[in-house]
């Protein structure tokens, strides 16, 4: 409570103790002893701090004293330990707890002195023993117990500001973490894909080559063939043993299954390389130094239905897309990055729908609308949704779930990186296993700002959940 | 054209393999240089149609062999074969090299490649007509 800090604040000696600026005291008193309770409250009334809207209370049970904390603030609590409904120091770490603002000077009789010390750290800012003290100790005590309590909640504030302001850095610096993975990265996955153009270059092309050979050779042994037959159907010694030979060496080499494999080996081959070959271009796109760096104004519902006519052959006939687009201002992006996003959530959610094998179709709800500064699109599936454990991984780089040869893991990344790091914008993603996934994408309107102090930014959230 | 020529230029000898390999049946004489350099020494003993260089290569690299391929053999067919295709690489090739079509790195043998050195040919037969006034009888095509 703010206010305490602005009253007493002149020392006990030497008119009020209170400032100024000082407003009345609600002090409340609890003892089950009538005359004990008499006796404090006359006590303060005639205390030289004694205002004359200052609200003094008393109770006798501890159901009472909550009731009365509930309904008004108190400044001060003077509480007895010994109440008929209620005892010890456990009431006085519930009253810190439920009322962090009320300053508690516990009263405890003459035979247990251990208790005063032990309510200090149970939550107590001071304690009287009953019998030693009078009007004077008391409004000093009042008078100390509001002074420690006003410390402690400023202390408590820069504490909780400090721990706030930590796990900011915290964030902004795992932000900053993954920013410059993904930049390096991407330089990396640049440089390796463009040399592996090589390389992947002349094996293709050599197995065209091979295959073109192996028509040719194919051709040649036919002839063999034809030969053989002929030769067989005019026996001459010689001849005949070298055919046997032929013949025992087909069967031993199994060179008619090899003839039959062939086509089988050369088109699994291929598919290897076409494979490889996409490898290359995600890579390349992931780090996107292939891409225009021009930025236009866009209206991103373009985006959402050029999207769909380009992941028209994943999202098939088993999916069921429904759109509602709202209208919206154009907003400055870069088009193709921003379209990659949404293909890459579109994809992930239809590849998701599809590894249920579910009996019905699967649906794809794609929401936009304009937010003022911010236009926001959702992208939910009624997919298998993303386990709790996984949820904080799905933008590293190369994490994936799909089997290998199916994803190389840096879809949801690339995502990230072009939405956070390249817009200043923000992905959040909900899901619930069983249930779906939903990504929401908000992009700033203006386009992100040229010059860019990331952490101030406060750009996004990047793992809520 | 007589006896049309098609000089491939790539620092990886197994690249420039591949190539032979998969070209030899076609209508055109092909020549490999291992270096800027080297296809310059065949430029000079050879009459070459069509270059065809990688863009990346040790000492000399592509681009700066284009721009002495044209300087010194005008009429010569630029291509470009590389793994590199960012914006940059590509308008360099094309403002600086002058070039007519740029392949990509990996290729498609039949449908791409092939087509496009033939097509380079043709292109080599529309741009320089007087040199066609070959002796009567003389074929270009029908030898190709």
């Amino acid at each position: 409570m703010e206010q305490t800090n602005t009253q007493l604040c002149r020392g006990s000696s030497g008119g009020s103790m209170r400032g100024q600026e000082s407003r009345s005291l609600s002090i409340l008193i609890v003892d089950d002893d009538p005359t004990c309770r008499t006796l404090l409250k006359k006590m303060l009334e005639k205390s030289r701090m004694r205002r004359a809207d200052d609200r003094i209370i008393c109770v006798g049970t501890k159901q009472g004293m909550l009731e009365h904390l509930a309904q008004y603030p108190f400044d001060v609590l003077l509480l007895d330990l010994h109440l008929p409904d209620g005892d010890g120091l456990e009431m006085v770490a519930q009253v810190n707890r439920q009322y962090p603002a009320t300053a508690i000077i516990v009263i405890t009789g003459e035979n247990d002195k251990t208790a005063d010390l032990t309510a200090m750290s149970y939550g107590a800012q001071d304690y009287l023993t009953k019998g030693e003290f009078n009007q004077a100790s008391l409004t000093k005590s009042i008078y100390f117990a509001l002074e420690r309590k006003k410390n402690q909640i400023q202390t408590q504030k820069a504490l909780e500001e400090l721990a706030r302001a930590h796990k900011q850095l915290q964030k902004a610096q795992a932000q900053m973490v993954q920013s410059e993975k993904m930049a390096s990265i991407g330089h990396l996955a640049a440089g390796v894909a463009h040399e592996m153009n090589t390389p992947v270059g002349f094996v293709a092309s050599n197995f065209e080559t091979l295959q073109t050979y192996l028509t040719k050779l194919k051709g040649l042994l036919t002839l063999y063939e034809q030969l053989c037959e002929v030769l067989e159907k005019n026996p001459y010694p010689p001849v005949l043993e070298k055919l046997l030979e032929i013949r025992h060496y087909r069967q031993e080499k199994k060179i008619d299954f090899i003839l039959a494999d062939i086509q089988d080996l050369f088109t699994e081959s291929q598919e290897g390389l076409q494979r490889v070959t996409s490898i290359i271009q995600n890579l390349r796109d992931f780090s996107r130094i292939d891409q225009s760096t021009e930025m236009c104004d866009y209206d991103i519902n373009d985006g959402i239905r050029s999207t769909l006519v380009v992941a028209r052959n994943e999202i098939k006939y088993d999916m069921e897309v429904v759109t509602e687009l709202g209208t919206l201002p154009k907003i400055h992006c870069h088009p193709g990055q921003i379209n990659q996003v949404f293909l890459n959530i579109l994809v992930n959610a239809a590849q998701a729908i599809r590894s249920q094998n579910r009996q019905g179709p699967g649906h794809i709800y794609i929401r936009t609308r304009d937010e003022g500064d911010f236009v926001v699109c959702e992208i939910e599936d009624d997919g298998p949704g993303i386990p709790s454990e996984i949820l904080s991984k799905i933008f590293d780089p190369f994490f994936t779930t799909k089997p290998a040869g199916k994803g190389t893991g840096l879809g949801l990344s690339v995502s990230y990186d072009i939405v956070v790091s390249k817009h200043q914008g923000q992905i959040l993603v909900d899901s619930e296993v069983g249930k779906g996934t939903k990504f929401t994408i908000k992009l700033p309107r203006e386009g992100p700002k040229e010059t860019t102090d990331r952490i101030s930014q406060e750009q996004s959230e990047h793992y809520s959940v | 054209m007589e006896n049309p020529t098609v000089l491939f230029v790539d620092d990886e000898v197994r690249l420039l393999q591949s190539l032979r390999r998969g070209l030899m049946d076609e209508p055109y004489r092909c020549l490999f240089a291992n270096s800027g350099a080297e296809a310059l020494e065949i430029l000079k003993k050879n009459k070459v149609h069509v270059v065809v260089t990688d863009m990346r290569m040790p000492e000399m690299n592509g681009l700066e062999l284009l721009r002495k391929v044209r300087e010194l053999y005008p009429d010569i067919v630029r291509m470009v074969l590389s793994g590199y295709t960012q914006i940059t690489t590509l308008l360099t090739a094309i403002n600086e090299g002058h070039i007519y079509k740029f392949i990509t790195k990996p290729w498609k043998l039949e449908e791409e490649f092939k087509p496009m050195v033939r097509e380079a040919l043709k292109y080599y037969d529309t741009k320089n007509p007087s040199k066609e006034s070959a002796p009567a009888g003389a074929s270009t095509h029908s030898s190709s």
